[in-house]
């Protein structure tokens, strides 16, 4: 087994002022220098769609760079950066992201044969950092709103976007057991927002609503590249701009609860026409982020599902030829464990059984030495490996700021090469079957 | 094709990038090394020079060997199972992440891992030259393959990639789905697999590439003690029907798509066995598709503000024998959207490419080439097929900073309405 070593990328931390940081990680191994503003929303059914549509507004159009073309244009004179904005849920939050990746302009002495390239000197952070964060907080408005044109496209083509879930089987399936075990909790509203609320939106309320979120959300600002330490200067001495003024005593902390899971068992078929049953189930561990057994949990869920080693390949797919996928997922907000596998629609039932006898097999205690060395050292690569990845650095760093006093990737490292075959048991005794859910794809009549 | 180092070892190096790799031909095989200091991944990657397209092939003394649609994918999936057990568990004991995959032209199988680099690439190493097959598990894995065509198959846009390949081509195995059909795979067996596996899975007939903060001599060692009792193969003789410059019919395929899905794709003339010309025109073809249906361009942002298309993707495909460009949406209006890619090439074709939409487009290009040394196992793969083609990654860099305004020109003029096929994924 592995020796526990220091990982050594630890973000450093500055609060320019209340409720916003920056947190940057300077490093030359990249070439990609990438910025990333958060803002975080607690999920609220009222505010949950509004704020889904916005990083699809925000990217219209800015005041210095009205309509998309400007954008494009500004984007491929900085050498092909490219923008992203999203809005992700991690916990109880919804958390909208800015973003600008660019190549780090040491290794661009690229250009022209023989030319001089002015864009080339002037390639730098604070020049990016300030075109995104005018892309949060300055959108191209009308009147006071967004234009309406616009706003219309956008909420149709989120429509759209929202009915195409469907057009990837096996993701479609999981959103749809997630969902109906979140029924009536605001903590489990997904991040695209709620597909009957979007005809009520209103693109003058939709930008007081952001406006409002920017005064009170907490901010992170997280630079990750050569010379991320550069703008933690230059953050220091401007003062960024908002829209309406920061109310500092009113950011939020978030206490959203996750929901309760169902007190009796959900038995959920839909059919899509297809060629593929998609099964899914939910097994409620009960354990979360904060929680003493948090590191045996993910060693549960490793050798359910989280492998090739793992029970659910090896019997469903190895032993038993009975599909292509099968494997495991771990939600620690929630505390659940899913299982999904896609199986010959008259396979389904077996496939159920099968899945579910692979936890019962856990509770017994028929857990090899072997299946848990090898969860053991995969759990260790994937964490350390995230030191590699700037993406997963940044989501580590977030979600344990979300999650709050989450272990770190090497704390976790420790906790998991401590867990013992008794430690997984006992999370596989308290792990119960919540809901079943299958996407088939033949439909012969009714549910069960 | 490829180019023999005959034993020795040289090193390629981009001062600018801050990038090199250090090669070796042993066996025959084609050995790179890129350090990457700071890193605390390693990849490997054995590329096979073999997939899907190869489905016939002469064997000395068999003669002509044509074999069912599927068989690259399938074998690529035994190739894990071992006289001794299976090499996915031997990986995870190494505390290595694997996989495979198997595309038109290549069989790649990979690894990531922290340490034990040695007998991990070992492991690799055997995966790929170790064949083992029985009877009983070629029948066990027609089922699992079976439910991953049909995942496939349940994916509009994996249905839509297929649609168009067919549609464009009309005798190149490339319209062959590579996972092959649920009954194509019933016809394999494993004398079969051992007779794919005998012609090109030999040491000449692949590469490997090694990524990460590893010393290169040590690789190289490692891989001549393990190919030291191997025979570096002959090249083998691939056999391609001729493909016609016509292309088939435009398709329509019923899927429950909320949003239909559109593609438009074009038939150009491949560029035969010239790596540098073949590279070049990919290149001022890459950059051409940005101009036209990039997200600064004219045609997307119109398009968009309309609510015609949410989004675009344009992509370029050309290998030695065969070379098309696609552009592909969802949109509630598929025929319009197919017209309007057409008028907007006659458009552009007549009124000529701006200068500055080229220049920014290159930028792009530039920018985006430079970032591709983060992700070492996309520049590992791209390294090892320029290499195929007598180039390697810093030659495409330089390509690309060489490109001109007359290279997209030239290159527009291969767009043609009547060398376009459609394809479009809808409900019925």
């Amino acid at each position: 087994m592995d020796s526990v070593h220091e990982v050594g990328d630890h973000f450093k931390t500055v609060e320019i002022e209340k409720g916003i940081t920056y947190r940057y990680l300077p490093h030359s191994k990249w070439k990609t220098l990438s910025i990333d503003v958060f803002c975080r929303v607690p999920l609220k059914r009222e505010t949950v769609t509004q704020v889904a549509l916005i990083p699809r507004l925000m990217r219209r159009g800015t005041r210095s760079y009205p309509t998309l073309r400007d954008i494009s244009r500004y984007l491929e004179g900085l050498y092909g950066a490219s923008m992203g904005a999203d809005a992700n849920k991690i916990g109880p939050e919804q958390v909208v992201r800015f973003g600008i990746d660019l190549p780090s302009p040491a290794f661009l002495s690229y250009g022209p044969p023989g030319g001089s390239d002015g864009d080339f000197e002037s390639l730098n952070l604070a020049k990016a950092m300030s075109f995104i964060w005018e892309v949060a907080t300055e959108p191209y408005l009308e009147g006071g709103a967004f234009p309406k044109d616009r706003f219309e496209t956008e909420r149709e083509e989120h429509r759209r976007d929202i009915l195409s879930l469907r057009n990837d089987r096996p993701r479609y399936a999981t959103i749809r057991i997630v969902e109906e075990l979140s029924r009536g909790s605001d903590g489990g509203l997904p991040s695209w927002g709620v597909l009957d609320d979007l005809p009520e939106l209103d693109s003058h309320k939709i930008w007081e609503t952001w406006t409002g979120v920017l005064s009170s959300s907490p901010i992170s600002i997280y630079v990750i590249g050569e010379r991320a330490e550069e703008l933690g200067d230059i953050l220091g001495r401007v003062r960024l701009r908002f829209p309406k003024p920061r109310q500092e005593d009113h950011v939020f902390h978030t206490k959203t609860a996750p929901p309760k899971p169902p007190a009796s068992l959900l038995e959920i078929e839909e059919s899509l026409p297809g060629e593929q049953t998609q099964v899914c189930q939910a097994f409620h561990i009960g354990i979360t982020e904060n929680h003493p057994q948090l590191a045996a949990a993910i060693v549960f869920d490793g050798i359910l599902g989280g492998f090739p080693h793992s029970k659910l390949f090896v019997n469903v797919r190895e032993k038993n030829s009975m599909a292509y996928f099968a494997s495991s997922s771990f939600n620690s907000w929630r505390g659940i464990v899913l299982t999904a596998a896609g199986v010959d629609d008259r396979l389904r039932h077996r496939a159920r059984d099968l899945i579910t006898a692979q936890v019962e097999a856990m509770k017994r205690g028929e857990i090899t030495d072997e299946e848990l060395d090898n969860t053991k050292i995969g759990l260790v690569r994937r964490l350390r490996s995230e030191s590699d990845s700037q993406s997963a650095l940044v989501r580590r760093r977030l979600t344990r700021e979300i999650m709050g006093g989450m272990a770190s990737p090497e704390e976790l490292v420790e906790r998991i090469l401590r867990v013992t075959k008794d430690d997984v048991v006992s999370v596989a005794e308290n792990a119960q079957l919540k809901a079943v859910y299958m996407l088939r794809a033949k439909d012969d009549g009714g549910n069960v | 094709m490829s180019r023999v180092l005959s034993g020795s070892t040289g090193v390629l190096r981009d001062e600018c990038l801050k990038e090199e790799i250090h090669s070796a031909n042993i066996k025959g095989m084609n050995v790179f090394v890129m350090p990457k200091p700071g890193f605390k991944r390693k990849y490997a990657e054995i590329s096979v020079r073999y997939g899907s397209n190869d489905n016939a092939f002469q064997v000395p003394g068999k003669g002509l060997v044509e074999v069912p649609p599927g068989i690259a994918h399938f074998l690529e999936h035994k190739m894990f199972e071992k006289s001794w057990g299976e090499a996915f568990g031997a990986f995870a004991r190494l505390g290595a992440s694997a996989n495979a995959y198997t595309a038109n032209n290549y069989t790649s199988y990979l690894f990531w891992t922290l340490n034990n680099l040695k007998d991990t690439l070992d492991l690799l190493l055997r995966v790929a030259l170790e064949p083992y097959f029985t009877e009983e598990s070629v029948a066990k894995e027609q089922d699992i393959i079976g439910q991953e065509i049909r995942m496939y198959n349940d994916s509009p846009g994996s249905r839509l990639e297929r649609e168009i390949l067919q549609a464009l081509y009309l005798e190149h195995p490339v319209r062959i789905d590579i996972a092959g059909t649920e009954e194509s795979i019933r016809q394999i067996d494993k004398d079969l697999l051992y007779t794919c596996h005998g012609a090109f899975y030999r040491p000449s007939n692949m590469a490997l590439f090694v990524g990460g903060d590893v010393i290169p001599e040590e690789v190289f060692e490692i891989a001549q003690r393990f190919l030291e009792g191997h025979d570096a193969g002959e090249p083998v003789n691939r056999v391609r029907p001729p493909e016609p410059q016509e292309v088939g019919k435009n398709a329509v395929v019923h899927l429950p798509v909320p949003v239909p899905l559109v593609e438009v794709a074009w038939k150009h003339e491949p560029s035969g066995e010239d790596g540098a010309l073949l590279i070049r025109r990919e290149i001022a073809a890459n950059i051409l598709l940005d101009v036209l249906f990039g997200k600064s361009s004219a045609f997307f942002t119109r398009a968009y503000e309309e609510g015609l298309i949410d989004d675009l993707s344009a992509s370029h495909d050309s290998w030695p024998d065969y070379c098309y460009s696609a552009v592909a949406a969802q949109s509630m209006f598929p025929e319009k959207f197919i017209e309007r890619v057409h008028e907007e090439l006659e458009r552009v074709s007549n009124e000529g490419i701006p200068e500055d939409d080229f220049t920014r487009a290159k930028k792009a290009a530039i920018g985006r080439y430079v970032t591709v040394f983060d992700a070492f196992d996309s520049a590992g793969e791209m390294h090892m097929h320029l290499f195929d083609i007598g180039l390697d990654i810093f030659k495409y860099g330089l390509a690309l900073k060489y490109v001109t305004l007359e290279d997209l020109s030239e290159r527009l003029g291969t767009f043609r309405r009547e060398r376009s096929v459609s394809a479009i994924v809808r409900d019925s």
